[in-house]
């Protein structure tokens, strides 16, 4: 079994800046934390070191806090005991109630954080602009500072609003893909039942058919039946009128023709 | 480790179990066990992977293996395997073996998000002998993922998106995102049965 490792430098920070609760993304909290290095005034050099160690310590609370959720998570999962009489399918039903409620807990708590977060966000932000500045404060901020913050404020509200705008073009793209959806659906649904009505009409045709073709068969037997003992009776009669006529038929080549013809049954 | 029959394959005991919560994890620190028979490229895929964390902070540890048990003489200085990748080859009838044996000596909680199979050669039907059901129906019974990609040499662009992917697998479970790997194994598949499609007469 071998091993390999990676060797880092040292640990890049990902957590937020001062004022906010929980990383919730780096990317977001990277831009927000250059801000508030660049332009909080009155910072002397020993600020940005406590800074990142607050930072790290608020870093390690929260994976301290989530492996706890974790461990007690699997414990409370590993007292829990299952049924054995209970079939697969209730099993089953139970995971899918189970997984859409650790969903909708999930989606809620991050919605909090995200909320919190930005309350927070702007009530900073708002001190930091507008408010007179007190004992604590040296200097007040600069106009240039205010005016980086005011397009950077300006900036995020464009990009919102051009969020907003795709996410509900977005969604009427789902809704017209779902009424899609449904319709092919329901006109697979019909294509199926045209199908087997189709499938049926055609077995019955070639039912009838079948039937048809023995009874016509029968038919034709019979009246050719008929005909040929009409045709023998005719014979007989013509046979019986020559002899009674006291014709001498076998003089003559044409009635004798005739006589045998007459005396062979019809064949077809 | 040979081909084996189901039938003789060797009981696990359960101190051989691979368990994710049996020793302390580290902050900043993720260890990943990967789990192939020789040729699946363990290798290749573990250094991508190390390349990649050399920016983000993280100290990853990748360990190969070929076969599970793991030996006990390391059991107490091994760290706790945070994430397991089963790599298999389709064109390598014994990958799939292997996996099929180790897969049985892993606790299972470790299918709740923190291991996936990797599947190698996916495309191309002519050198396989491994049906891509076989390895579904497999991840279907364990309940996890698979991931089809590249190990070897020859894609280093499919190596790294896969280094990446299995990177960000890694980072959740050894909890650094603000994810549990359970939530994100719940977006990956989910138990939900949708109505059976109709299918199609011809006359």
């Amino acid at each position: 079994m071998e091993v390999e490792s990676s060797h880092t430098r040292s640990a890049a920070v990902f957590e937020p800046g001062l004022c906010k609760p929980v990383p919730t993304s780096a990317t977001s909290t990277n831009s927000n934390r250059s801000v508030y290095s660049d332009i909080t005034p009155g910072q002397d050099t020993h600020e940005p070191v406590d800074a990142s160690v607050l930072v790290e310590l608020k870093g390690t609370k929260e994976w301290v806090r989530r492996q706890l959720v974790e461990h007690k998570a699997t414990q409370l999962a590993r007292q829990q005991d299952v049924a054995d009489n209970s079939t697969q399918e209730e099993v089953n039903a139970s995971i899918v109630e189970l997984q859409s409620q650790l969903q909708e807990q999930s989606t809620k708590l991050s919605v909090q954080e995200l909320v919190l977060e930005r309350l927070q966000c702007g009530d900073v932000l708002s001190k930091f602009l507008f408010d007179s500045p007190d004992s604590e404060r040296t200097e007040e901020p600069s106009d240039k500072e205010k005016g980086k913050i005011c397009d950077m404020v300006k900036k995020q509200n464009e990009l919102v609003f051009e969020l907003g705008k795709y996410h509900k073009d977005i969604q009427d793209l789902q809704e017209n893909l779902d009424e899609v959806k449904k319709k092919s659906f329901e006109q697979q649904v019909r294509n199926r039942e045209l199908m087997t009505l189709l499938q049926q009409r055609k077995e019955e045709q070639q039912q009838r058919s079948q039937e048809d073709s023995n009874d016509r068969v029968k038919m034709l037997e019979s009246k050719l039946g008929e005909a040929m003992s009409e045709i023998s009776r005719l014979q007989h009669i013509y046979q019986a009128l020559m002899v009674g006529s006291q014709v001498h038929w076998a003089q003559d080549p044409d009635l004798q023709e005739l006589m045998i013809s007459l005396g062979t049954p019809p064949d077809i | 480790m040979a081909a084996e029959q189901e039938s003789d394959m060797p009981e696990v005991l359960p101190g051989e179990i691979l368990k994710p919560f049996n020793k302390m994890p580290c902050r900043d620190t993720a260890t990943v066990l990967l789990v192939g028979s020789y040729g699946t490229g363990k290798q290749q895929l573990a250094k991508a992977m190390v390349d990649l964390c050399t920016d983000t902070g993280l100290k990853l540890q990748v360990r190969t293996t070929t076969s599970l048990p793991l030996p006990e003489e390391n059991t107490d200085t091994r760290p706790r395997i945070d994430y397991i990748v089963f790599i298999i080859d389709l064109t390598n009838r014994l990958s799939f073996s292997t996996v099929k044996s180790a897969v049985q000596c892993v606790d299972v909680e470790y299918f709740l998000g923190r291991a996936c199979f990797v599947v190698t050669n996916a495309k191309g039907t002519s050198d396989q002998c491994v049906e891509m059901e076989e390895v579904s129906r497999l991840a279907d019974m364990y309940n996890t993922m698979y991931i089809c990609g590249a190990t070897k040499e020859g894609h280093p662009d499919e190596r790294t998106t896969l280094a990446n992917q299995l990177l960000r697998l890694v980072e959740v479970s050894a909890g650094r995102k603000n994810v549990s790997p359970l939530l994100l194994d719940l977006t990956c598949r989910q138990l939900s049965f949708q109505e059976e499609q109709p299918e199609f007469y011809t006359v």
